[in-house]
C-alpha cells in the first residue's frame, strides 16, 4: 500500500511539527519583561535566523551519525549522551508545565490550582508517545496548518491596536541604539532557547528522503523567526516600551483590547490563548515522544512513565524563590548548549497487552484529576456584571462603586424595572480590603470581565491613588484592555443618574462614545492607553470628564478633541 | 477510436483487440473461465444436448439476473429443451433456421458482445462447432422489489437500497459496473450459521496488499454464527476500543459501485442490507452519493456545512459550559446577561443541566427509532416540543439550553453516515465535562486527544485521517472538503493503483460556444 507504516513522516509533517512546537513557548516567554525587544534583539532575531539556516545543513548531515549512536560510541558512552539529552527533556518539560501552572491560571481558568492543570496537560501529552513517528507527524499535519493560520490571523487582528509612536519610542528611546555586544547576547539567548533543534536529528532519521529535508527544515525555522520578528514589532507598537517592561507575559494582554468586526465575540483573547496552549501541549508531547525515543535509542529504556512524571515533579522546584524557570535559563546557556556543540562536532568528526486494566486506570485518573479541579467555574446567573466601575476616595480610605444593568432592559426581555439604577458602593482601606468586603457581603460572584467604562473622581487623580488604583486593575485578569477611561468631581450624582431608557450608566457613556459616525466621534481614553502612559512616566493622559447637568448626563473630551 | 470505446477495452494501457467467437467451444469457454475468474456471481453452465447427449453446450448467465424460470419459459428455452430429443447434426441446421425467428433472441459474433450481454443481465448460450452465440434476453437486475435505502436518503440520484441477500446485493453492484475486472469472491464464514460473505473488488483498481489484508483478517477468526455485517466489521476492526468506525459502511449499491472504481473493496454479507467498504477514512465519512451528482460549488458548500456540523454536535455544549462558566468576558455583555438571566431559577448547575437534556434527547431519539412510521414522529413532536416546553416552563432547565442541544442534535444529524455520526455523540459527552471544568483549557486538551487518537488509526494500514494527511504530489483530486469541478477530477484517489490512476480523460469540443 502507499501508506506503509514504515515510522517516516513527509517533509510537510517535519514542517509542520516544527511549526507548532516552538511559536508558543517562544511567545510566552521570549519577551518577558522587555526582553529580546528592541532593534538589537530584532538585528539578533535575523542573525539567529541566518545562523540556525547554515546549523541545520550541519545537523542534516550529523543524522546518520546519530541513527548509529551505540555503534560509534560504545555502550557506555551512548548512555551518557542519552542522559545528557534526556536531562534536557525532563527540564524542558519541568519548565513547560511551570509554564502551564503560570499561564492558565493568569489568564483562562481563576481559582484552579496551576499543579493540577499541569499534570492534566502533562498526562493527556504522554498517552501515545511510544507510537511511533507517524503519528506525530500527522497529529501535525492535521492541525499544524490551523495553528499557523489562527497565530497569523491573531496578529494581524492585534495589529490594528498598535501605534506608530509607541513602538518608535521604543526603537528610539534610552538604551536601544545598535550595539554590536547586545546584538550578539540576543542572538546567543535566541540560539539558546531554539536548542531543541538539537533533537532534530533523532526525528530526521524518520523521514522520508532525509537528504532533501534541507529546505522544509529551513523553511519552518524561517516561519518561526518570521513570527517571533513579527511579534517584536507589534508588541512595543500595542504596549509602548515600559509597560512592556512590567509585563511578564506581554503576548498575553496582547488582545485585550481587539475587537472583531460584527460584534459577534466581545473579546477573543481566550481564542487566543486557546491556540498557545494547543501549541503547548504540542511540545510537551513532542519532548515526550523524543524523550522515550532517545531512551530507546541509547539503551536506557523506556521513557514513556518516568519522563513525563519527572518532568511533572522537577517543575515543583524552587529555592531562594527561584523556580526552575530560572534555572532552566542558565543550564541552556552554560551546560546545555555548549556541550551540545561539543557532542555535534564529535559526531560530525566521527561521521565522516493489557489493555483494559490501561483504559480503567486511565479514566480513572482522569475523572479524579477533572473533579479535583472542578470548583472554579461560577453560573451565568450567580455572577454580578457591572457595566461600569467608579473609584474615590473616602474617609474609611478608598471607595468603589459598582453599577449594575437592568436586566430586562438589557436583555430587551420586559419591562424596565421601576428604579433601573442599582450601584452598589463598597468602602475599606485598600481595593484588597473592598474586594473582601465584597466576598464577604455579596451572594454573586463578581464578574469584572464585562466591564465597559472606568469612571474615576478627582480625588483619585493624585500620584500615588492612580498607582493603587492602576495596580489594583492590573491584577484583575479580566478587565478588558478597550475600557473607556472618564474622570468627574460628581461620583455619587453620576451613578445615581437615571437615564431614560439606558441600563447603565455604562453603557450611556459607551454609547456616547462609539454610537457616532466617524466625524462625530470624540477621541475617547482607553484603559491601554492610561496604563501605557502611566508606565512611561507615572502620569496620566487627558481623561474625558463627565458631570450630571440636570438630567443630562454629559462628557467634557476637552483637549483631547 | 471512440472515447468510450477506448475505456472499454484499454487494459494496463493497451487495447485489447476484439475476440471472435470460435467454433470450439472449449476454446471459447477457456477464454470466458479465464475472463470471469473469480466473479462468483456469474455462472457458467457446460450441457450436452442432442440424442446420445453428444453436442456440448454452454450458458453463461448472471445468477441474480438470470432465474432458471425464465430460461425455460422463453421460446430459446424450450426450443433447447426440444435439442435433447433430435439427432446432433440436426441441431446445428435448426438453430440456423429457426433461432432468428424467435424475438428474444439476437446472434452474438464476439466476445465483447458476449460479455456486454451477460452483464446486462441477459443469458448467453454457446454451443460447440456453432461459431455465434446466441443472447436470451431476460428481464435484466432486479429493480422494482429492491426496497429505498432508509440511512442514506438523497434527492438526486438512484432509489435503489440494498436487501438482505447477498447475492442480489452483489448483482446491484455488477448492474453498475459491467466489467468482468470486478470481481465477486464469495465464501462462507461461521461453523454454524455458514453465513455467506462476498468481496468484491475491481481487479486492476485495487491495491493487492489490501485484498491479502481483508482476506487474511476474514480467516483470523472462527465464530458460530455472523448475523449481520456488523458483526464482521467489529471482528476484523483493528483497534476495537475506538468509538470512530474503520469500515465505511452503505446501504447503497450506487456509493459501493462508487467506492470500487476508487480502488476500494467491498464485504458483503448475507442477511444484512449493510455494505462494508474498505478501507475507511474521516473524510469519506462525510461525503454522501449526491456529492457525485451534484454541482460542485453546491456541494462544496454543502461539505463545509457538514464539517461545521461536526464541530458543532462535538464542541457547542462543551464550549457554551467553558463560556459560561468561566469566559463569560468572550461573549457581548447583553447575551452574558440574557444567558443568566434565562437560568435564575433552575436547581441544577449548568453541567447536570445540560447533561440532563442530551440524556432526555438520546431518550427521544432511542424511542423514535424503536417505534414504527407515524408512531415515530408523535414521539419528536412529545419530546421535542411538548417537553421540552414543559421543562423550559417548569424551570427545570432554561432556554438557552434547550436551543443548544437542539443545535448539537442538528448537526449530529447532518453527519452523512450515522455510525460515524454516533462517535461525535459520545465524544460530545467528555467536550461537555471538559469544557465544564476546565474550560477552554479543556476544550483543547479534548482536542489535542482527539487529534492524537486519530492521527494513530489505521484502516487497513491506510491513515483515518487521508486526505488531510497525504503525501506530497498524491492528493486526490477534489477529494477534500471542497469539492473539484467534475471534469477537472481527472484521477482516482490514492487507494488506486499507481498504474490506473487515471479516471477521466476529456477532449475540447469542436463546437464549443456555436450556437445551433
Amino acid at each position: 500500500m502507499r501508506f506503509a507504516e514504515n515510522n517516516r513522516i513527509s517533509h510537510r509533517q517535519l514542517f509542520r511539527q516544527i511549526i507548532l512546537v516552538f511559536p508558543a513557548p517562544f511567545l510566552l516567554c521570549l519577551f518577558k519583561n522587555g526582553e529580546m525587544l528592541g532593534v538589537n534583539a530584532m538585528a539578533g532575531t535575523i542573525l539567529a535566523a541566518v545562523l540556525l539556516s547554515f546549523y541545520v545543513i550541519w545537523l542534516i548531515r550529523l543524522a546518520p551519525a546519530y541513527g548509529e549512536l551505540s555503534r560509534m560510541t560504545g555502550n557506555i558512552t551512548v548512555r551518557f549522551i542519552g542522559l545528557f539529552f534526556l536531562l534536557y527533556v525532563i527540564l524542558s518539560t519541568a519548565f513547560l508545565a511551570d509554564l502551564l501552572a503560570k499561564v492558565i491560571p493568569q489568564s483562562l481558568i481563576s481559582g484552579i490550582s496551576g499543579k493540577w492543570l499541569s499534570l492534566l496537560a502533562v498526562a493527556a501529552c504522554s498517552l501515545g508517545t511510544h507510537r511511533g513517528m507517524q503519528r506525530r507527524g500527522r497529529i501535525a499535519e492535521i492541525s499544524g496548518g490551523i495553528f499557523l493560520a489562527g497565530i497569523l490571523l491573531l496578529m494581524i487582528l492585534s495589529a490594528g491596536q498598535g501605534k506608530a509612536e509607541y513602538f518608535l519610542e521604543t526603537v528610539e528611546g534610552t538604551g536601544s541604539r545598535f550595539s554590536g555586544k547586545w546584538m550578539i547576547r540576543d542572538v546567543y539567548a535566541f540560539l539558546c532557547v531554539f536548542s531543541g533543534v538539537g533533537l532534530l536529528p533523532f526525528g530526521l532519521e524518520k523521514v522520508e528522503k532525509q537528504g532533501s529535508a534541507r529546505k522544509p527544515v529551513i523553511l519552518a525555522f524561517l516561519t518561526v523567526c518570521g513570527i517571533v520578528l513579527g511579534m517584536q514589532v507589534l508588541l512595543p507598537a500595542v504596549f509602548g516600551k515600559n509597560r512592556l517592561l512590567a509585563e511578564t507575559y506581554p503576548v498575553l494582554p496582547l488582545l485585550d483590547g481587539a475587537d472583531l468586526p460584527g460584534n459577534v465575540l466581545a473579546r477573543f483573547d481566550v481564542i487566543w490563548m486557546g491556540f498557545l496552549v494547543f501549541g503547548l501541549l504540542f511540545s510537551l508531547g513532542s519532548l515526550f515522544h523524543y524523550g522515550n525515543q532517545i531512551a530507546e535509542k541509547t539503551k536506557l529504556g523506556s521513557g514513556r512513565y518516568w519522563i513525563p512524571a519527572a518532568g511533572w515533579i522537577l517543575s515543583f522546584y524552587e529555592k531562594n524563590g527561584a523556580g526552575i524557570e530560572t534555572y532552566y535559563g542558565w543550564y541552556l546557556a552554560y551546560i546545555f548548549v555548549p556541550l551540545l556543540l561539543v557532542i555535534q562536532i564529535f559526531f560530525s568528526v566521527e561521521n565522516k497487552g493489557r489493555w483494559k486494566k490501561k483504559v480503567v486506570s486511565a479514566s480513572l485518573f482522569f475523572f479524579i484529576s477533572l473533579m479535583g479541579t472542578g470548583c472554579a467555574a461560577v453560573e451565568p446567573e450567580k455572577r454580578m456584571y457591572p457595566l461600569a466601575l467608579g473609584a474615590g476616595v473616602s474617609e474609611e480610605g478608598f471607595v468603589l462603586k459598582y453599577a449594575m444593568p437592568d436586566m430586562n432592559v438589557t436583555t430587551g426581555q420586559e419591562k424596565p424595572e421601576e428604579d433601573p439604577v442599582s450601584v452598589l458602593t463598597l468602602a475599606g482601606e485598600n481595593f484588597q480590603e473592598i474586594e473582601e468586603v465584597y466576598n464577604r457581603s455579596q451572594e454573586k460572584f463578581l464578574d469584572l470581565g464585562h466591564l465597559q467604562v472606568v469612571i474615576l473622581d478627582e480625588s483619585m487623580l493624585t500620584e500615588e491613588n492612580r498607582k493603587v488604583f492602576l495596580e489594583y486593575l492590573k491584577q484583575e485578569e479580566h478587565v478588558g484592555e478597550d475600557v473607556y477611561m472618564f474622570r468627574t468631581g460628581m461620583l455619587g450624582e453620576v451613578f445615581r443618574w437615571k437615564g431614560a431608557e439606558e441600563s447603565s450608566v455604562g453603557e450611556y457613556l459607551q454609547g456616547i462614545q462609539e454610537n457616532r459616525t466617524t466625524g462625530q466621534q470624540k477621541k475617547g481614553v482607553t484603559l491601554r492607553e492610561v496604563y501605557h502612559q502611566f508606565y512611561q512616566d507615572g502620569t496620566l493622559p487627558w481623561i474625558p470628564s463627565v458631570w450630571v447637568n440636570g438630567e443630562l448626563l454629559e462628557v467634557d473630551y476637552g483637549n483631547g478633541e | 477510436m471512440p472515447l468510450a470505446s477506448l475505456f472499454l477495452l484499454e487494459k494496463d494501457g493497451e487495447t485489447v483487440e476484439e475476440k471472435k467467437i470460435s467454433v470450439s467451444l472449449h476454446e471459447n469457454e477457456s477464454y470466458i473461465r479465464k475472463r470471469c475468474e473469480n466473479c462468483d456471481d456469474i455462472l457458467i453452465r457446460p450441457m450436452r444436448l442432442g440424442e446420445g447427449h453428444k453436442v456440448d453446450c454452454l450458458m453463461v448467465y448472471i445468477e441474480v439476473a438470470v432465474s432458471n424460470m425464465m430460461l425455460d419459459d422463453s421460446a430459446i428455452g424450450k426450443m433447447i429443451n426440444h435439442f435433447w430429443e433430435i439427432p446432433e447434426e440436426k441441431i446445428r441446421e435448426f438453430i440456423r433456421r429457426n433461432s432468428l425467428g424467435i424475438a428474444d433472441v439476437e446472434e452474438l459474433f464476439s466476445m465483447e458482445e458476449v460479455f456486454g450481454a451477460v452483464l446486462s443481465g441477459n443469458a448467453v448460450f454457446f454451443m460447440d462447432g456453432y461459431d455465434r452465440a446466441m443472447k436470451i434476453s431476460s428481464k435484466g437486475y432486479p429493480g422494482l422489489d429492491v426496497s429505498e435505502a432508509e440511512t442514506e436518503k438523497v434527492l438526486r440520484g438512484s432509489k435503489e437500497g440494498f436487501c438482505d441477500s447477498v447475492k442480489t446485493n452483489a448483482a446491484l453492484v455488477r448492474k453498475r459496473i459491467r466489467d468482468t475486472r470486478l470481481k465477486v469472491e464469495q465464501q462462507s464464514i461461521g461453523v454454524r450459521s455458514n453465513t455467506v460473505v462476498q468481496l468484491l473488488y475491481v481487479e486492476d483498481l485495487v491495491h493487492e496488499e489490501l485484498l491479502t489484508a481483508v482476506k487474511e483478517r476474514l480467516e483470523s477468526f472462527t465464530v458460530d454464527g455472523i448475523l449481520d455485517s456488523g458483526m464482521l466489521e467489529q471482528l476484523t476492526e483493528e483497534a476495537w476500543y475506538s468509538p470512530f468506525p474503520q469500515f465505511q459502511t452503505t446501504e447503497r449499491p450506487d456509493r459501493a459501485a462508487q467506492e470500487l472504481l476508487n480502488g476500494k473493496a467491498v464485504l458483503l454479507c448475507d442477511n444484512s442490507p449493510v455494505a462494508l467498504v474498505i478501507p475507511g477514512a474521516f473524510n469519506s465519512f462525510m461525503e454522501s452519493s449526491e456529492d457525485w451528482y451534484n454541482r460542485f460549488e453546491m456541494t462544496s458548500f454543502l461539505r463545509v456545512l457538514r464539517y461545521l456540523a461536526m464541530a458543532v454536535a462535538t464542541l457547542l455544549p462543551g464550549l457554551y459550559l467553558a463560556v459560561i462558566r468561566f469566559h463569560t468576558q468572550i461573549l457581548p455583555a447583553n447575551l452574558i446577561l440574557s444567558f443568566a438571566q434565562a437560568r435564575e431559577g433552575v436547581p441544577f448547575s449548568s453541567v447536570v443541566e445540560l447533561v440532563f437534556l442530551e440524556l432526555s434527547f438520546e431518550l427521544i431519539r432511542e424511542a423514535g427509532v424503536r417505534i414504527p412510521g407515524a408512531l415515530g414522529n408523535a414521539i419528536g413532536i412529545v419530546g421535542g416540543l411538548i417537553i421540552g416546553q414543559a421543562a423550559v416552563e417548569a424551570n427545570l432547565v432554561s432556554p438557552v439550553v434547550v436551543i443548544i442541544v437542539a443545535l448539537t442534535a442538528l448537526g449530529s444529524l447532518a453527519i452523512p453516515n450515522e455510525e460515524f455520526a454516533s462517535a461525535f455523540r459520545l465524544l460530545k459527552y467528555g467536550f461537555l465535562f471538559l469544557g465544564g471544568y476546565l474550560g477552554i483549557f479543556g476544550i483543547v486538551l479534548g482536542l489535542y486527544l482527539t487529534a492524537a487518537h486519530l492521527a494513530g488509526l489505521l484502516s487497513f494500514g491506510v491513515p483515518y485521517l487521508v486526505p488531510f494527511v497525504e503525501k506530497n504530489g498524491q492528493a486526490e483530486t477534489g477529494g477534500r472538503i471542497l469539492r473539484q469541478p467534475f471534469r477537472k477530477r481527472k484521477f482516482r484517489p490514492l487507494y488506486a493503483r499507481d498504474d490506473q490512476k487515471r479516471r477521466l480523460r476529456t477532449k475540447p469540443w469542436r463546437q464549443k460556444g456555436k450556437g445551433l
